[in-house]
């Protein structure tokens, strides 16, 4: 038997939402079984088929109304897919990734490439690290979004070759000015192939990335303390020789789903987890959840949650399809669009995400509980419950709430007699604590 | 371009704690402005405008009578047949003739030759940084108020829940703040509180009693907490503010200054309105095309706001000043073709607009033939000369508290 409160915590970093019936089935395993269960055999992403995009190419002179249509579309599908069946560690991981190796429609607007690199990321997400940065330099949409479609060597284009030091692998401090220049010519010479050249019907698979050695450098260059010709895997290959790499990597990772302040020692032994797994992703998460952190009190309660983490979770509180909540008012409020990050530094696990007008939209998403219809699975269970303000929580997976939060659950639940209606408000309540706000 | 905010942290002594009552007291319209005020009607009010990314103030504001000029930009000067000149030596690029009208009647200084003093980083993290902070030194993990919060600090009237207005989806760092009297939205329709008119009191009084610190609360729970405190009156002024001029707010920059003036003309809360003007201004390549689609518009939108203004009876009591984190390079940066663009500069021009301003130029021009060893402008005033200025000269705040070291200089009649 395992600690109820510590399985809670466990299902509520691996997944998107935690259900009291996951929390029984695991607790009857003793804590080992229940890691093996939900971390080291979590599936990787299941990304079948694909939104019903409508292929229509508009040239740079038309309006891009319908280029808005795909990119809804894929948001939508991806929403749904993500809360039916709901997202565990595999889904989790590929969402992290997005955050940390970033490409947007602000830049992409053809969405079914955005989409081919969702495809990218959930292949690898639960895979090899090397092999995924390899894969994704020459990705389509983020050949575009960082300027790597039609880089020459003649003249090189630093973006791609700074961000993949400094955002995505070493971190900042890690590499030189001298690294980027020497990488942005390495990786020169690679351009975008097939695109239209008027509106119409148009087949995206068609879009692929090719590379033109008359256009690249194909001189040698000194990068990151060795001088050589390099090529797309030799520059990744060099990257990943830095000991910054698995070091820098596995602290995001750890941010992500345990604390966001761990000491020193825990990341270097936590980088080198990764490093002799050959930057295989899982040995270091079995690494992670089992680090004694993840289950001290720096751990518990502390984790900053997303806007997309909080809408799935309350499409779950409210028993509805993630389609029937209205995510577009809530992404625009929250500033954060899945596919579409506000910059390259994609969206940050820190304080911004609790301030007032995050609050607000999360109040105003919570208060859309007073739209179900009575026949609505949750409505039903609070209303009919002995004990209306735990059923509530259990909705809501409020498995552990202040005492302030519990106080006000009771005031309105003896304040209002349709037991329909206090349904309805103590899922609203749910949604609005700040206790909602924090995994 | 890519931004990469500032983290976001902020660290309250007080908050506001509203009970039932107080809070219906709050949501009375009417008039807070309490001290007198020799000029009419209403507490004076600051619009800042963001240019993101470091606008090309050598070709806003044009030195085109100086052969330097053309001899440095080459293929990147506006030819002198397109500027639109304002005496033999000076002129303003081509798309803003609403602009220059409003220079010509006096109301428009030119701040000239504006940049950071130190050593020059070139960086838009920093340099942003350094700007909202409103310190030399930027935020740096020190500091936990920019200029703008710092001015609230000093002005806001106590009893009123909010002051500062971030025309954004979060707050800026230049305006947080001890008191926090922040609110933050980029559209007027992004959120509203649609609660069952019979259950609005309850539900309302239970979103406030949650936002209450409790002393079990762990570090994150309490930032929770304090994020609950100013949700409401967000709301609740968002729920005055009305609809954006149609007429011009077809454009994002339309938008954005169409909302702003609603949000000044709701009543007399927000004093100070930071507007991030979603154009991008960081002309790497294409800068000719670019700005003047920029500029073009900025003009558009900002003429209109200012007649609104007019209209709603703000204008005596509103300034707009624009910032940005640094100018551009003097030389083009050698693009083949048609890209021609301008890397990172140093020192800028800034305007100062409003009906009390006393138009003109302020400060030297600097040297296009003496130039750092970037190839960069010499700046020749302080930014915190400028925030000092309207800080001060304008909101009647004391520039020593809000820009220490800032220089206020006399431009307001």
């Amino acid at each position: 038997m395992s600690d109820r409160a510590e399985i809670a915590h466990l299902l509520k970093r691996t997944s998107f939402n935690v259900s009291l019936k996951q929390v029984e089935e695991l607790t009857a395993l003793d804590w080992e079984q229940a890691l093996n269960v939900v971390v080291d055999k979590a599936a990787p992403p299941q990304v079948i088929g694909k939104p019903n995009f409508r292929n229509y190419y508009l040239s740079p002179d038309d309006e891009d109304e319908d280029y808005d249509k795909d990119f809804y579309l894929m948001v939508e599908f991806e929403l749904a897919r993500l809360a039916n069946p709901i997202g565990g560690l595999g889904d989790r991981m590929l969402w992290f990734w997005h955050g940390l190796i970033t490409s947007g429609y602000s830049e992409v607007d053809v969405s079914p490439l955005l989409y081919r690199q969702h495809k990218l990321l959930a292949k690898h997400a639960l895979g090899n690290f090397r092999e995924m940065m390899i894969d994704i330099t020459t990705d389509a949409a983020m050949l575009t979004y960082l300027s790597g479609d039609g880089s020459t060597g003649d003249a090189p284009n630093e973006n791609y070759a700074r961000e993949v030091m400094e955002l995505f692998t070493l971190g900042r401090n890690n590499y030189q000015q001298s690294d980027v220049k020497a990488a942005a010519k390495a990786l020169a010479g690679w351009y975008l192939k097939a695109y239209p050249s008027k509106s119409g019907p148009f087949d995206p698979n068609r879009i692929k990335a090719f590379f033109d050695p008359e256009s690249a450098y194909n001189e040698p260059v000194t990068y990151l303390g060795v001088t050589a010709k390099f090529d797309v895997p030799a520059i990744i290959n060099q990257i990943f020789k830095q000991d910054a790499c698995a070091t820098h990597t596995a602290k995001k990772i750890f941010q992500h789903f345990v604390h966001s302040d761990p000491d020193e020692k825990t990341i270097h032994s936590l980088g080198a987890v990764f490093r002799n797994a050959n930057y295989e992703i899982k040995p270091l998460l079995a690494a992670i959840f089992r680090h004694p952190d993840f289950l001290s009190s720096k751990a518990r309660a502390t984790r900053i949650r997303l806007p997309l983490e909080i809408l799935l979770a309350t499409a779950a509180a409210f028993s509805m399809p993630v389609a029937d909540l209205d995510h577009y008012t809530y992404f625009n409020a929250t500033k954060h669009w899945i596919f579409d990050p506000p910059n390259v530094a994609g969206w940050p696990l820190d304080n911004r995400w609790l301030s007032a007008p995050q609050a607000l939209a999360r109040i105003s998403l919570g208060l859309t509980a007073f739209e179900l219809p009575n026949r609505n699975s949750a409505v039903q269970a609070i209303s009919q419950a002995k004990e209306p303000v735990l059923e509530a929580l259990k909705q809501a997976s409020l498995y552990e709430v202040s005492t302030t939060t519990l106080n006000e659950f009771n005031r309105v639940a003896s304040s209002i007699s349709s037991s329909q209606t206090r349904a309805k408000a103590l899922l609203a309540l749910a949604i609005a604590s700040p206790e909602f706000a924090i995994s | 371009m890519k931004t990469i905010s500032s983290p976001f942290s902020f660290n309250r002594r007080d908050f506001l704690t509203i009970n039932s009552v107080g809070l219906a007291a709050l949501l009375l319209r009417g008039s807070f402005s309490t001290k007198a005020d020799k000029l009419s009607k209403g507490p004076r009010r600051l619009v800042v405008l963001e240019m993101n990314g470091g606008n090309d103030g050598l070709n806003t504001f044009i030195p085109y009578g100086l052969g330097a000029y053309y001899d440095r930009r080459k293929d990147l000067a506006i030819a002198q047949s397109q500027v639109l000149p304002l005496n033999s030596k000076w002129g303003f690029h081509p798309a803003l003739p609403r602009l220059k009208k409003r220079y010509e009647t006096g109301q428009v200084a030119a701040f000239l030759g504006v940049g950071f003093p130190g050593k020059q980083e070139l960086s838009h993290f920093a340099m942003q940084d350094i700007w909202r902070s409103g310190y030399l030194t930027g935020f740096y993990d020190k500091v936990q108020t920019g200029w703008l919060g710092r001015l609230l600090d000093q002005i806001a009237e106590p009893t009123i829940p909010l002051a500062g207005f971030t025309l954004a989806a979060s707050v800026s760092p230049a305006m947080f703040s001890q008191a926090d009297k922040n609110a933050a939205s980029e559209y007027i329709d992004s959120t509203s509180l649609e609660i069952p008119p019979e259950l609005t009191n309850i539900l309302r009084n239970s979103f406030q009693k949650m936002a209450i610190a409790n002393k079990t609360d762990n570090p994150v729970l309490k930032v929770a907490r304090r994020g609950m405190v100013n949700s409401l009156p967000i709301a609740d002024l968002l729920s005055k503010v009305g609809k954006p001029n149609s007429a011009y707010s077809q454009t994002y920059t339309g938008y954005a200054l169409a909302f702003t003036a609603q949000i000044l003309a709701a009543n007399d809360w927000i004093r100070v309105v930071h507007v991030p003007l979603p154009l991008d201004f960081d002309t790497h390549v294409d800068q000719l095309s670019r700005q003047q689609a920029n500029l073009s518009e900025l003009d558009t939108a900002l003429e209109s706001f200012l007649n609104e203004l007019e209209r709603l009876n703000l204008a005596d009591q509103t300034v707009v000043v624009t910032t940005s984190e640094f100018g551009r390079r003097v030389s083009d940066n050698d693009g083949d073709g048609s890209e021609h663009g301008t890397d990172h500069g140093t020192a800028n021009t800034h305007f100062v607009i409003g009906k009390r301003v006393k138009g003109g130029m302020y400060g030297d021009s600097p040297s296009l033939t003496k130039l750092d060893s970037n190839g960069n402008l010499i700046i020749t005033q302080s930014f915190q000369d400028l925030l000092a200025t309207v800080a001060e000269g304008w909101m009647q705040a004391s520039a020593r508290e809000v820009v220490p070291g800032g220089k206020v200089q006399n431009i307001f009649s």
